[in-house]
């Protein structure tokens, strides 16, 4: 695998700093462009999909509008709940934001938690 | 007081002095039983001297000489001495290995004599008439066995069914076994008739006296099994006993089955390792009586010994598995040519793509060649490339628009498409795209592959597995991923894109099971498959009428390969597999994908031009300085300690300085898989543009080697070597 070789060095997890573990994050919205459900070589379930938000919000003391596309990615118990929603269904989620993969930095919303709204 | 001198298995380079009591009836080539330290053990009589080095009360009798089965002939021993010799592996150890396991053994063999079958006094009594009229093949037995006795093969001529039939017959007492007739013809089923150039490369062989060797190169489809046949036609009408070496014990039912058709009464038997080792050595010993007339077999055929050998054939001579990868490192295809040399016949070398040290051969004269430029079966054409730039085009799961939409259109046409990609399992490697891990061999340098049917992650070069991980054992992400394609993740791309179609995955995990490649195979032929995923097992020599699309998945690999050697294999290959494409009446189509379309590899695969390939590589090698314009030897050794190994070829490379000889040394290297199962492996690789200095300074160094110091490491010496 000669195009896999400059990712050979492992990587250790990078040492966790007391006190800077927070990461947590709560969004509203749409389900847009859900994937279908698939599984990880493992067997562990897995669904990608997108969160369309729009909301109002307070910025600077002003009233602004705010819209977003969040990717997401839920695995196991909360693939299973995603999978039975629907696109166009107001959800909240919960969960933690990593990044796409060790080269792509975009952020992914990984849900561990999903209920209708 | 005779000495005998014994081979036997135990690796030391010399033969052992027993006395031969004279009571025994001993002859040269004999199996015999000796005390070995405290056990007893079976060699094989070499020769007799006349004095020992031995003090006379040190050297021990003989136990008994072995006459269940007849001497090996000196012509085999000599071959034998030559192989050890030349391979420089203990002497004992080569002649034992080219025995059949079963002749290893002490026990004694009973020798299956074939006998005739003739009328008893009942059966010629009988009347016909009076058996029901469905024992079809009885009355057809009796029939035939009328006009004159018949031997088992004949009879199995008459019906597929003749067998069973006999038996019903011999139990009622109609039949009886007659020793056997000296036959003189024998049916050959003409079926064909010959094309011009097919009649040349007979005639050419037939006319030949004494020893030549011949290269025949013909493009696939050309019909070179005709010219086999016709040969073997030729041989055994002047009475000769005929070797047809093949390289894979797959391809050895389905020849068998295809000669046997030609042939349907003479005695052919086939040896490879998969035969039950009472069955090879009966076939064995068929062979060395002279009954069998026609020997079909893989490399190990190439030592059975033929009192009427006339003409040795290799079938597929580029194919690398002609070369023993352990114990004796032989090459069969050259062990053919020195043994049609010894012999005083002809040998003749087939092949669409020959090797390049055979090619090199034919062009300087020393063999002589043959060309079939024509495709035998009129309206069948080469089939056409096309090579697809990965670069350019999106890829689904590894498959190009271009490719998927032709599957599509042979799925219209209920034709049968392949997909050849080298790589068996689902993927290559696991990786973890949040941390870079990937899985590893905790044994070797390689990477575990995914095997999805069972979750489980297996070494193809130590066989270790382990099941997939549930997350990464580094960071914890459980959301792993698999990089790249193999067989099984082709399968259920290709199942999810084209639902309807019927699917065969032809690998070594899919035909594991006895008999299943073979059920594969009447599938296919059967038309109950749509789309083959196959290996390099579905490369050779089969014949699929129905299929007219080949596509090569990501080829490209042998292209940045360090093994001088790749692109040689891989075009051989995609000729091969390109063969497949069109070989009936229907047009054929190949389709690869790479990311060089332009590479002369490609561009002479495109033309359907094996010799401007050919001349381009040699000019390479040349340049290069790598066989057929050197010769060479590799020293490799492997052990648990990494400077152990190092520090034993260092050794061995100033002990090859200190003979000051003609020859280059290059080394010490790590080799192509540096670690595997535990051991690390490096080597040393010795090379001479004149075979016999090399042979001399083998001859020279090899005592050296002997003698240096080498508890904890296994090291082989590997000459004219294949794989480093």
């Amino acid at each position: 695998m000669p195009q896999h070789r400059h990712r050979q060095q492992k990587r250790r997890p990078r040492p966790r700093k007391q006190g800077l573990s927070s990461n947590r994050c709560v969004i509203e919205g749409e389900v847009v462009e859900p994937e279908g459900l698939r599984y990880t070589p493992a067997g562990l379930a897995r669904v990608a999909f997108k969160l369309r938000h729009t909301s109002m919000q307070q910025e600077a003391g002003m009233q602004r509008q705010v819209q977003c596309v969040v990717p997401a990615l839920a695995l196991g118990e909360a693939a299973m709940q995603v999978s039975r929603l629907q696109p166009g269904q107001q959800v909240r989620a919960e969960g933690f934001l990593a990044q796409r993969s060790l080269k792509i930095v975009q952020l992914v919303l990984h849900i561990d938690n999903v209920t209708l709204r | 007081m005779p000495i005998i001198r014994v081979a036997l298995d135990v690796p030391l380079s010399t033969l052992f002095d027993y006395v031969g009591s004279e009571k025994a009836q001993l002859e040269i080539g004999q199996r015999v039983l000796v005390p070995f330290g405290r056990k007893q053990v079976l060699g094989v009589a070499m020769e007799w001297a006349e004095s020992s080095g031995l003090a006379a009360d040190r050297i021990k009798p003989l136990t008994q000489a072995l006459d269940d089965v007849p001497p090996l002939p000196q012509e085999l021993l000599t071959l034998l001495r030559f192989c050890s010799d030349y391979y420089h592996y203990p002497l004992g150890m080569t002649v034992l290995s080219a025995l059949p396991t079963r002749l290893r053994t002490v026990e004694p063999i009973a020798v299956k004599q074939s006998l005739d079958y003739t009328l008893s006094a009942a059966g010629r009594a009988l009347d016909l008439a009076t058996l029901p009229k469905r024992r079809v093949v009885q009355q057809r037995i009796l029939q035939a066995l009328r006009e004159a006795p018949l031997s088992g093969a004949q009879l199995r001529s008459l019906s597929a069914t003749a067998p069973a039939a006999l038996k019903v017959l011999l139990e009622a007492g109609w039949v009886e076994t007659c020793s056997p007739q000296p036959r003189t013809t024998h049916t050959f089923n003409d079926a064909h008739a010959l094309t011009d150039e097919q009649q040349r490369a007979v005639d050419a062989v037939t006319q030949q006296q004494g020893y030549g060797c011949f290269l025949l190169h013909g493009i696939t489809g050309s019909g070179k099994t005709e010219v086999y046949v016709h040969l073997m036609h030729e041989m055994l009408q002047r009475d000769g006993q005929v070797l047809l070496l093949v390289p894979e014990i797959n391809l050895t039912p389905q020849l068998e089955n295809y000669f046997r058709s030609r042939f349907p009464d003479v005695d052919l038997v086939s040896l490879h390792s998969s035969l039950a080792d009472g069955e090879r050595a009966q076939n064995w010993l068929k062979a060395q009586s002279g009954e069998a007339r026609i020997v079909l077999g893989t490399r190990l055929a190439v030592f059975t010994p033929l009192p009427k050998l006339s003409l040795i054939l290799v079938d597929e001579e580029h194919d690398p598995s002609f070369k023993q990868q352990d114990g004796l490192r032989y090459s069969a295809r050259d062990v053919a040519i020195f043994r049609a040399n010894q012999r005083g016949v002809p040998i003749v070398l087939g092949s669409a793509t020959p090797s390049l040290e055979s090619w090199y051969n034919a062009k300087s004269g020393r063999y002589r060649l043959l060309q079939l430029k024509q495709r035998a079966v009129q309206p069948a054409t080469l089939p056409i490339v096309r090579c697809m730039d990965v670069t350019v085009l999106p890829l689904q799961d590894g498959l190009s628009e271009p490719l998927l939409t032709a599957i599509e259109n042979r799925l219209q046409r209920k034709e049968q498409s392949l997909i050849f990609i080298n790589r068996r399992g689902y993927a290559p490697v696991l990786m973890c795209t949040a941390c870079g891990w990937l899985s590893e061999c905790k044994h070797c340098a390689g990477k575990l592959v995914l095997h999805q049917k069972d979750r489980s992650l297996r070494c193809h070069h130590c066989g270790a597995q382990q099941r997939v991980p549930h997350a990464c054992p580094t960071c914890g992400d459980a959301d792993l991923k698999p990089v790249g394609i193999g067989t099984q993740r082709l399968e259920e791309t290709l199942q999810t894109r084209f639902p309807e179609a019927r699917i065969l995955r032809v690998d070594r995990d899919s035909t594991r099971n006895k008999g299943a490649w073979s059920a594969m195979r009447k599938q296919i032929h059967d038309g109950e498959a749509d789309i083959l995923i196959g290996t390099q097992m579905l490369a050779k020599g089969h014949d699929f009428p129905n299929l007219t699309l080949v596509g090569v998945i990501s080829p490209d690999g042998a292209l940045y390969s360090a093994d001088f050697r790749a692109s040689e294999k891989l075009f051989a290959q995609l000729t091969q597999v390109g063969g497949r494409a069109g070989r009936a009446d229907k047009a054929g189509e190949v389709i690869v994908q790479t990311a060089f379309p332009n590479h002369p590899l490609f561009q002479a695969l495109r033309a359907h031009d094996y010799e401007i390939w050919a001349q381009t590589l040699l000019a390479e090698r040349q340049m290069a300085g790598f066989p057929p314009f050197v010769y060479q030897v590799l020293l490799s050794a492997e052990g648990k300690q990494l400077g152990e190994v190092n520090a034993f070829l260092q050794q061995a490379r100033n002990a090859a300085k200190e003979l000051q000889m003609p020859v280059e040394i290059y080394g010490v290297v790590p080799a192509a898989m540096p670690k595997r199962a535990n051991h690390h492996r490096a080597q040393l690789l010795v090379q001479s543009d004149k075979r016999k200095a090399l042979g001399e300074f083998l001859r020279a160094w090899k005592p050296t080697l002997d003698a240096l110091p080498a508890q904890k490491l296994r090291w082989v010496l590997d000459v004219d070597p294949m794989e480093f």
